[in-house]
């Protein structure tokens, strides 16, 4: 049963964790691991981000959407439905990333315990706050990415698939992946989840620019709209889409990678510190 | 190998470890014995730097334990900590990444690990397929993957059918003869006793005795322990007491310290008149010595 042991991997102490390349090559194998966990799971996590989309777009797009095009032109899109394609974009990414990475962290600490095995492991805590954020994204933009194909048979229109369209899906992904990994880092159970995704995810769905142009509010609910991440996604996807360039809102760009930089800070630090 | 000295750890007002110190030498086999809350996990959890001692140090090698330590300890915790749709060989290989191993040592590293446990066979069945035993030594085999000097188990084999732990002991010495230092922990003595080279014994976070198993021996007067099954215990106890032997109670029976070997037909003699319905001789085992020091404690 037993063979000769091949040299000992490590005979000194290393110094590999403090160098950078060390980082991004952990952060991949830590996202790699997730995505072997996650690939028996594809059509489920696809499936599972599409249901909300789609009953949005056939009640609010099609439903609500027909009595409003008649009334109105809106300022993005040929009608009501094409508006909220790319909020219905932003919207799926958000709840995917965010949510598949929650429950996938809370799972992993609270009932396979398999967090632990990882935290006893020689990685810098950043490398495991990126791995899993990539996770993320990576969910987020698969369910984004069937909602995507929906506008494409929807509309047509290939700017979906542009080079800027596709940068803003992932900071937006990024950014609540990586809120996800934070708020699976800390709570104490799964209704622990659904409670903080029905105060902030929730709200968030609808007041993030998702079905209204925000340009058009009152100043003060414009500053609550405003200090929404999806609400710089949904704007400037729907920009990216259907508005020339020239009018694209790219300070969007920098508010998302700083927050994405923010919750990266925050949750290497929450790594470095999490006892389980 | 492994050096703790007077290790502390509270929550909120409650010790756990008060004080707590002990050695390793390199190659052996220690037995942490220890009721459940008497900080045989706080210890581990410590001792791999994810929880933070009150007072106190803990060295590997000489190196005062921090992250960059790390690689020279394997831990095998109390759950099975594996991925449970990546299978046997997925799951060795994405651990031996994350401890930085390079291609061909990853490979050749996780085929030895399969050997070694015994789950060559099983290299593509995904955990979830596996039996407890075997995900009990998938979970040890990852402990494995980067070849750590010191490999501590937490209760390995709780849990686990006859085989399965016959299977894990013959494991456990095998890494020792390959050199490896082993941290055991357990509340199953028998396990403490066919393994340990030496075995610490943990009350209330803190050891109370420590030394080889002859050396533990030498807290128990007596060479042998007499059970005896009577209807009249309190005749069978004032007859032993006549004859200067301690009694005891392990569980039910009636027990009774020998200080030398007695022959069965002795054994009858000296409490004739005493209706024994069995008698049974054995000698000393840790069980005796580790209920003898921790009622001590409790006393």
């Amino acid at each position: 049963m037993i063979t000769p042991s091949p040299s000992a991997a490590t005979s000194a102490i290393p110094s590999r964790w403090s160098i950078f390349p060390g980082i991004l090559k952990d952060s991949l194998t830590v996202f790699w691991g997730d995505w072997l966990d996650l690939r028996v799971r594809v059509t489920q996590v696809v499936a599972s981000g599409l249901v909300s989309p789609l009953i949005y777009i056939l009640a609010f797009g099609l439903g609500l959407g027909s009595a409003l095009d008649s009334a109105m032109q809106p300022p993005a899109g040929d009608n009501y439905l094409e508006f909220i394609l790319p909020g219905m974009v932003a919207l799926s990414s958000m709840t995917i990333s965010f949510g598949g990475t929650t429950f996938s962290i809370c799972g992993e600490r609270l009932y396979s315990k398999t967090f632990e095995e990882i935290l006893l492991l020689p990685v810098h805590p950043l490398s495991l706050f990126l791995g899993k954020m990539m996770a993320g994204v990576l969910r987020g933009l698969m369910t984004s990415g069937s909602v995507i194909a929906i506008a494409l048979i929807t509309t047509g229109n290939w700017r979906f698939l542009s080079p800027l369209f596709l940068l803003v899906l992932i900071l937006n992904c990024a950014v609540f992946s990586g809120l996800g990994v934070i708020i699976g880092l800390n709570v104490k159970s799964l209704e622990g989840v659904g409670l903080l995704n029905n105060f902030l995810i929730v709200p968030m769905s609808f007041l993030g620019a998702t079905f209204f142009d925000p340009a058009t509010l009152p100043i003060v609910l414009k500053a609550v709209v405003y200090l929404l991440p999806l609400t710089y996604t949904s704007i400037s996807l729907r920009s990216a889409v259907y508005l020339p360039l020239a009018q694209f809102p790219w300070y969007s760009i920098p508010v998302l990678l700083l927050a994405a930089i923010v919750l990266s800070v925050v949750g290497a630090y929450q790594f470095s510190h999490q006892k389980d | 190998m492994l050096k703790i000295e007077g290790l502390v750890k509270r929550y909120g007002t409650r010790s756990v470890l008060k004080g707590l110190s002990l050695q390793i030498l390199e190659g052996e086999i220690y037995g942490l014995l220890g009721p459940n809350g008497a900080g045989k996990t706080t210890t581990i959890n410590i001792l791999s730097n994810l929880l933070q001692a009150d007072a106190g140090t803990i060295a590997i090698n000489g190196y005062p334990v921090s992250e960059r330590t790390k690689p020279w300890l394997g831990i095998a915790p109390q759950e099975n900590l594996v991925y449970r749709s990546l299978s046997c060989g997925e799951n060795l290989d994405f651990f031996g990444r994350l401890y930085g191993l390079s291609g061909t040592d990853r490979r050749r590293r996780v085929q030895y690990c399969l050997d070694a446990v015994g789950l060559a066979d099983r290299r593509s069945t995904p955990a979830e397929r596996l039996s407890g035993g075997m995900r009990r030594r998938l979970s040890m085999a990852i402990a494995l993957m980067h070849n750590p000097k010191l490999i501590v188990l937490d209760e390995p084999t709780t849990g686990l059918d006859i085989e399965a732990r016959y299977e894990l002991w013959e494991l456990i010495r095998t890494l020792q003869r390959q050199g490896m230092t082993v941290l055991l922990t357990t509340h199953l003595l028998d396990e403490a006793e066919r393994l340990c080279d030496r075995i610490g014994i943990l009350k209330e976070g803190a050891i109370l005795k420590e030394g080889t198993l002859t050396e533990l021996r030498t807290c128990i007067a007596a060479k042998e322990i007499l059970t005896i099954q009577t209807a009249d215990e309190a005749a069978a106890i004032a007859r032993a007491e006549s004859l200067g032997l301690p009694h005891r109670r392990y569980g039910s029976d009636l027990a009774f310290w020998l200080p030398e070997q007695w022959e069965l037909k002795e054994i009858i003699d000296r409490f004739e008149g005493i209706p024994l319905d069995a008698v049974a001789r054995q000698p000393v085992r840790l069980e005796h010595i580790y209920i003898e020091l921790t009622q001590q404690l409790n006393a």
